[in-house]
C-alpha cells in the first residue's frame, strides 16, 4: 500500500505545483515528466528484467508517428492516437521480444539488435514521403482538448504528468505481483529462474511489450507539445541513450530511480545549455558521459541506491 | 538498364569501401570477437586518430602518412588508459557494465571532439591526394588502394599473430578460459591489456591511412562503430579473415545499393542484413563460436 | 502397485564423439532418497541436466509420475513438481532471503493465498527464518546453501534434485544439511542427490546409483554398492572427495 500512497502524494504535489511555475519552469516540467516516463518504461525491460535496450527511441518514435500521421491524414483524435500508440508499442515490443529472446542471445546481441532496429527505422522513415521523410511532420496549432493541444503550457504539464503517472502505477502493480518476481529472477539468474518454474522467454517478451507500450505513449504527447516531429529527434540514438542514462544514474532496476535520474539530469542539461549559450555544443553530453562513467564505477546502484543506503545507515 | 556501365566503378568503390570497413572492424574482431569486451567507443578512437592526423597536418605540416608515426602510439596510449581506467575494473562484471561504461566514453570522446573542433568537416590533403589510378574505365584513388592493401595486410597479420605466435597463443588462452590460463601461468590481465591495445591501437594505424580520402567529423565515430559491429558479426566473431570478407560484403552492398536505389536505402539494407544475421545466424558466415 | 515417480530409460547424451551419458536407466520411487555417485567426469552432472530439463538427451526417455518429460524445459518440470538446486549457489543477491523464497513460491504460477506466509514456513523448515530480512548476499556459504534448498522447496516439489549441496561445507554444516534433508524426506518428498561427500550420501540414501565413464556400473543398497568390485575399481587411484 505504501508506494501507491506515496505516489499519489507526489503526483498531487506536482499537480498543485505546476500552475505556480514560470513558463520556462513549466517547460522543464513537461520535459522531465515525458523523459521520466520514457526512462521508467525503459527500466522495466532494462533494469527490472535485465535486458538492455539501446533503441528505445523506436517505441517513442513509433507512437509519435502513428498518432501524428493518423491525425494529419485521417483526422483521428490524438487521444485515440495515444491508445493506438500504446497498442503499437506493445505489439512491437512483443514481436521484437519474441523474435530475439527465443534465440537466447546474450545481452550485447540484444542491445545491438535494438540499436540496429532503431537506426533502420530512422532511415526507413526518412525515405517515406508520406511520413514527411527527412523533413518531418509539422502539426498545425489548433489548441483544443480534442486535439490534445493546449493554449498554455499548463495543459501539457498535466498531460505529461498523466502519462508519467500511468507508467508509475504500472511499475508499482508489477512490483507487487508475481510478474515483479519473474523479472527479478530473470535479471538475476535465468537458470535459477527456470528451475523455479518461470518461463524466461515469456517473461522477457512481456517485459518488452509493457516497456514498449509505455514508451510509445510518450510519443503523441511530445508530438503535440512540440508540434513537430522528424526522424532524427524521434528515432535518434540520443533519445535511446537518454533513457538508459537517466535510469542508470537514478538507479537501475529500482522502482523510481529512473525518475530521480531524470529530475536531476534534465534540469542540469537545460542549465548547462543556458550557461554556455550554445557556444560549446554538446558539452552537456560530455557531462552525461562523465556522470555515466562515475556512476558505473563509484555508485553502481545510482542515486536511488545512495539514498537507500543513507536511509539504512540512519536506521541502524 | 542504364546502371550497367556504372557497375564496374561501383564495384571498385564498394571494394575499397569494404576494405576500409574491414580494417576498422578487425580491431573490434580482436577486442569483441576474441576478448568479448564490448566497446561502444571503438569508432571514436578512429575519430580521435583522424583528428590527431588533422592536427599533425595543420600544426606540424605533416603529411598523414608521416604523422602515422605519432598517431599510432598516441592512440595506442589512449587505448591503454581506457583499458586500465574503464575496462579492467569491470571485466568480470555483468556485460551491461561494459556497455554503459564504453557508451559513456563514447559520449565524452565524441562531444569533446565536437567542442574542440566544432562540427565542421575537415579534409586532410596528402602527397597522394588527387592521384588517381586508372584501370580500364574504373578510377581508383591511389590512397584508397594503399589503404586497401594495408587492410588485407592487417587482417592477415592479426590472423597470423593470434594463430602462430606465442603472444597470440597466450591471448587466446586468456580469452577462452581465464581460470585455466591463470593456472598455467599466463598473465591474463596483461594479455587483455596488450590485446586491447592492439585492437584499438590499430585504429591509430587506420586513421592516417584513410585520412587522405576521408573527411573527419566528430560523428564519424558512431557510424563506424555500428558498421564495425555489423562486420564482426557477419564475419563471425574472432575471425580475422571473416572481418575482411564481412567488410567487403558490407562495402559492396552499400555501394551497389546506393547505385540501385539512391537515398539512404543502402543503410537500411545493411541494418536489415545485420538484424537477420543476429536473429538467424549469429555465428556469422564462417560459423564457429557465437554469443 | 505404485509406479515409480521417476523413470530414467536408456538416457544417452553425446557431445560430438564423446558419450557423456551412455544408456543409463534407473527408477526412483516416491519417498525414496537415491544417491548418484561416481568419480569425476562420470557424467553425473550431465545426467542431472537432462533429467532437470536443461539439456536434451540424445536418446532415451525420462518419465515423471507416468508422463513423458523427455526434453521438456525446466520451467515446465518445476510446475510438474521437480525442483532442483545448483552446485554453485547463486541466490538473488540484492533482495532479502524472504523475497528469494517468495520468488520460488510464485515461480510455478500456482494459486497461493499468502506467498509471504508460505515463504516464511519454508524458511522455518530449513532453519533460516531468523535471517528472513537479510539481504541474500550477506549470508554465509552454509546459509546460502540452505536458501538454495528453501527456494526449491518453495515450488512445492514432489521430487527434489540436489546438485552437490554439501560441497565446501564443514562437517558440522554437513550434519545440519543432513537433518534438513531427513525432514524433507519425512514430508514425503523424494530426493535424487549428486554428492561427493561419501559419508553423507551413504547414510542418507536408500539406494545408490553409481556411474563411471557415462555408464551405470552399479545400483543397490549403499552397503552392497560399497562392496561392489566394479565400484571400487572405478574409484581406485582417484581421491575420495570430502570423505569426512
Amino acid at each position: 500500500m505504501k508506494p501507491m500512497l506515496l505516489l499519489g502524494a507526489v503526483i498531487a504535489l506536482l499537480a498543485a505545483l505546476a500552475p505556480f511555475l514560470s513558463i520556462y519552469g513549466q517547460h522543464i516540467f513537461v520535459l522531465v515528466a515525458l523523459y521520466g516516463a520514457v526512462a521508467l518504461a525503459w527500466n522495466i525491460l532494462g533494469g527490472m528484467a535485465g535486458q538492455m535496450s539501446l533503441g528505445h527511441a523506436l517505441f517513442v518514435g513509433a507512437g509519435a508517428y502513428l498518432s501524428t500521421a493518423l491525425y494529419l491524414n485521417l483526422g483521428v483524435s490524438p487521444w485515440i492516437g495515444l491508445v493506438l500508440a500504446a497498442c503499437l508499442g506493445g505489439a512491437l515490443g512483443a514481436l521484437m521480444g519474441y523474435t530475439v529472446f527465443r534465440r537466447r542471445l546474450s545481452g550485447v546481441y540484444f542491445a545491438l539488435v535494438t540499436l540496429a532496429l532503431a537506426e533502420m527505422t530512422l532511415h526507413i522513415v526518412s525515405n517515406v514521403s508520406a511520413l514527411g521523410a527527412a523533413n518531418g511532420l509539422a502539426i498545425p496549432a489548433r489548441p483544443s482538448l480534442a486535439n490534445l493541444q493546449f493554449t498554455s503550457k499548463l495543459g501539457y504539464c498535466y498531460a505529461a504528468l498523466a502519462v508519467l503517472t500511468v507508467a508509475a502505477i504500472v511499475i508499482i502493480v508489477i512490483h507487487r505481483s508475481r510478474l515483479g518476481y519473474v523479472f527479478l529472477a530473470i535479471r538475476e539468474n535465468e537458470r535459477s529462474a527456470a528451475a523455479l518454474g518461470i518461463d524466461v522467454v515469456q517473461g522477457k517478451v512481456i517485459a518488452a511489450a509493457i516497456s514498449g507500450a509505455l514508451a510509445a505513449m510518450v510519443g503523441p504527447i511530445y508530438a503535440n507539445y512540440v508540434l513537430f516531429i522528424d526522424p532524427e529527434s524521434m528515432f535518434g540514438i540520443t533519445l535511446s541513450i537518454d533513457a538508459l542514462l537517466f535510469s542508470f544514474v537514478g538507479g537501475l532496476g529500482s522502482l523510481f530511480g529512473p525518475l530521480l535520474g531524470t529530475v536531476v539530469l534534465v534540469p542540469l542539461t537545460e542549465l548547462l545549455r543556458g550557461m554556455l549559450a550554445g557556444r560549446l555544443a554538446g558539452v552537456h553530453l560530455i557531462v552525461y558521459g562523465v556522470i555515466l562513467v562515475l556512476v558505473m564505477r563509484l555508485a553502481p546502484r545510482g542515486l536511488w541506491g545512495l539514498l537507500s543506503d543513507a536511509v539504512a545507515r540512519r536506521r541502524a | 538498364m542504364d546502371v550497367l556501365p556504372l557497375l564496374p566503378q561501383t564495384l571498385a568503390d564498394g571494394f575499397l569501401l569494404g576494405a576500409v570497413y574491414a580494417i576498422v572492424a578487425v580491431g573490434l574482431t580482436l577486442t569483441f570477437g576474441v576478448l568479448r569486451i564490448v566497446n561502444f567507443a571503438h569508432g571514436d578512437f578512429l575519430a580521435l586518430g583522424l583528428y590527431l592526423t588533422y592536427l599533425g597536418a595543420t600544426w606540424l605540416h605533416l603529411d598523414p602518412y608521416l604523422s602515422l608515426v605519432l598517431v599510432l602510439p598516441l592512440v595506442t596510449l589512449a587505448a591503454a588508459f581506457t583499458y586500465r581506467l574503464l575496462i579492467a575494473p569491470v571485466i568480470l562484471a555483468p556485460e551491461h557494465n561494459q556497455i554503459v561504461v564504453t557508451l559513456g566514453l563514447s559520449l565524452i570522446l565524441q562531444n569533446a571532439m565536437l567542442a574542440i573542433f566544432t562540427a565542421d568537416l575537415h579534409a586532410m590533403p596528402s602527397v597522394l591526394s588527387g592521384h588517381i589510378v586508372r584501370i580500364g574505365n574504373v578510377f581508383i584513388q591511389a590512397a584508397a588502394l594503399i589503404a586497401s592493401a594495408a587492410s588485407i595486410a592487417v587482417c592477415l597479420g592479426l590472423y597470423w599473430l593470434l594463430r602462430s605466435t606465442e603472444l597470440g597463443r597466450q591471448i587466446r588462452a586468456a580469452a577462452q578460459d581465464r581460470d585455466a590460463a591463470l593456472m598455467s601461468g599466463v598473465n591474463v590481465d596483461r594479455m587483455y591489456l596488450i590485446a586491447f591495445c592492439i585492437g584499438v591501437g590499430s585504429l591509430g594505424l587506420v586513421a592516417p591511412l584513410i585520412a587522405p580520402f576521408n573527411y573527419v567529423s566528430p560523428s564519424v565515430g558512431s557510424s563506424f562503430t555500428l558498421t564495425a559491429f555489423i562486420v564482426v558479426v557477419l564475419g563471425s566473431m574472432g575471425n580475422f579473415v571473416g572481418a575482411l570478407i564481412g567488410g567487403f560484403i558490407i562495402g559492396l552492398v552499400e555501394a551497389v545499393g546506393g547505385l540501385l536505389t539512391g537515398g539512404s536505402i543502402n543503410f537500411i539494407i545493411t541494418y536489415a542484413i545485420f538484424i537477420l544475421f543476429l536473429l538467424f545466424r549469429p555465428e556469422g558466415l564462417l560459423g564457429g563460436r557465437r554469443l | 502397485m505404485s509406479r515409480p515417480l521417476l523413470q530414467v530409460r536408456g538416457v544417452s547424451r553425446w557431445f560430438g564423439g564423446l558419450r557423456a551419458v551412455d544408456e543409463v536407466s534407473f527408477d526412483l520411487e516416491s519417498h525414496e532418497i537415491v544417491g548418484l555417485i561416481g568419480p569425476n567426469g562420470a557424467g553425473k552432472t550431465t545426467l542431472f541436466e537432462t533429467i532437470s530439463g536443461f539439456i536434451r538427451p540424445t536418446r532415451g526417455a525420462v518419465t515423471f509420475d507416468g508422463s513423458d518429460i523427455t526434453g521438456h524445459p525446466p520451467h515446465r518440470l518445476a510446475r510438474l513438481g521437480i525442483g532442483r538446486t545448483f552446485q554453485i549457489v547463486q541466490p538473488f543477491r540484492d533482495v532479502s532471503v524472504l523475497e528469494n523464497v517468495i520468488a520460488g513460491v510464485l515461480g510455478p504460477n500456482r494459486e497461493t493465498s499468502d506467498p509471504r506466509a508460505e515463504a516464511m514456513a519454508v524458511l522455518t523448515r530449513v532453519r533460516l527464518d531468523h535471517r528472513a530480512g537479510l539481504l541474500a548476499r550477506n549470508l554465509s556459504l552454509p546459509e546460502k546453501k540452505r536458501l538454495e534448498i528453501a527456494r526449491a522447496l518453495a515450488t512445492r516439489p514432489r521430487l527434489l534434485l540436489l546438485d552437490e549441496v554439501m560441497a565446501g561445507l564443514t562437517p558440522a554444516e554437513i550434519d545440519e544439511i543432513m537433518v534438513i534433508l531427513a525432514d524433507i524426506r519425512r514430508e514425503g518428498i523424494a530426493l535424487l542427490i549428486v554428492e561427493h561427500v561419501m559419508r553423507a550420501i551413504m547414510s542418507l540414501s536408500d539406494r545408490l546409483v553409481v556411474m563411471a565413464n557415462g555408464r551405470k556400473i552399479a545400483e543397490g543398497l549403499p552397503a552392497t554398492v560399497a562392496a561392489d568390485p566394479a565400484v571400487i575399481e572405478a574409484y581406485l587411484g582417484r581421491r575420495h572427495h570430502g570423505a569426512a
